[in-house]
């Protein structure tokens, strides 16, 4: 993965596998560090299943053997001397917080974090996602999108329509563009 | 400044136009969104589709995504279905592929063969 927002969006399709109806990502930027929240409110795992799941050589599914997405996230974090955590519980959902240093020389950048939240809401599982950045800047007003929210709106006209695509894609650049 | 206002102005023109809509002939896009197509670039892919099908106009085609296709080494992979479930499916599609895919398969409903991925296996 070239950069964090990449990583975001590959962890976050976890929670559509899981049969999750919502996740949520919230982002932190400050001075030094990026700290990254993603929660799912999906099937969740047992203890046996999370004590493996950081093992690039382990996966659920049955077509192949290798499952990659956690531990690349996970080494992403620890090569800036950051930290990487995944809470979950049966039935409940999971956690994963992602600490990143940014003033670290293995540090990647954080990407286009406006299209990772734009085809996270073009999901085809009807899960709702909630975005919830803070920057850095402390002039910069946090950016929040949720597609309970929009879904209201939009009273039954579907969020992939693509008058309403576009403009989403636009509203989340604007609201992400520094 | 966008906002969410504005959106609910969006939304009456949309709903106006889907109940406008009366054939179900479109094609139905699915992109390969797993760590191995992410990786490859498939996220600015389907971003590009979106794009261009909202661009040309192109009402009854949907774009969507899906899991690992299981052919990981041969990402971005994109698969087109048309309105009888035919399925083609293209491998190593990068945004500059794109608009040939929405030219020649979503407007002009002709496969683009160099692209496909039984070709694009047999030349390796």
């Amino acid at each position: 993965m070239i950069d964090l927002s990449l990583h975001i969006l590959d962890v976050a399709t976890n929670g559509f596998k899981a049969g999750a109806t919502y996740v949520q990502i919230k982002i932190v930027e400050e001075e030094n560090d990026i700290k990254i929240w993603i929660t799912d409110n999906g099937c969740g795992m047992s203890k046996e299943v999370l004590s493996q799941v950081e093992n690039p050589f382990y996966t659920s599914r049955t077509t192949r053997k290798v499952g990659l997405g956690i531990p690349l996230f996970k080494q992403t974090c620890l090569q800036t001397g950051g930290s990487f955590e995944i809470t979950s519980k049966e039935k409940i959902g999971t956690t994963i917080y992602a600490l990143m240093y940014t003033n670290h020389i293995d540090a990647i950048p954080l990407g286009d974090l406006a299209e990772t939240i734009f085809v996270l809401m073009m999901n085809p599982y009807e899960c709702d996602i909630l975005a919830d950045v803070t920057f850095k800047d402390e002039n910069q007003k946090p950016f929040v999108i949720d597609t309970k929210e929009i879904k209201k709106i939009l009273d039954g006209v579907p969020l992939s329509d693509n008058a309403i695509a576009t403009w989403l894609k636009e509203y989340i650049n604007e609201g992400l563009s520094k | 400044m966008k906002s969410l206002a504005e959106l609910k102005k969006i939304r009456e023109e949309a709903a106006n136009r889907i109940n406008l809509r009366t054939a179900k002939n479109g094609y139905r896009v699915a992109v390969g969104m797993a760590t191995c197509g992410i990786t490859a670039g498939a996220r600015p892919v389907l971003a590009k589709f979106v794009e261009m099908v909202s661009e040309k106009g192109l009402d009854n085609v949907t774009v969507t995504q899906v899991g690992c296709l299981g052919e990981c080494a041969l990402e971005p992979v994109v698969e087109v279905f048309d309105a009888d479930g035919n399925r083609t499916t293209y491998a190593e599609v990068h945004v500059d592929d794109v608009a040939t895919i929405v030219e020649q398969h979503l407007i002009g409903g002709k496969v683009v063969t160099d692209k496909t991925l039984e070709v694009i296996k047999k030349a390796k």
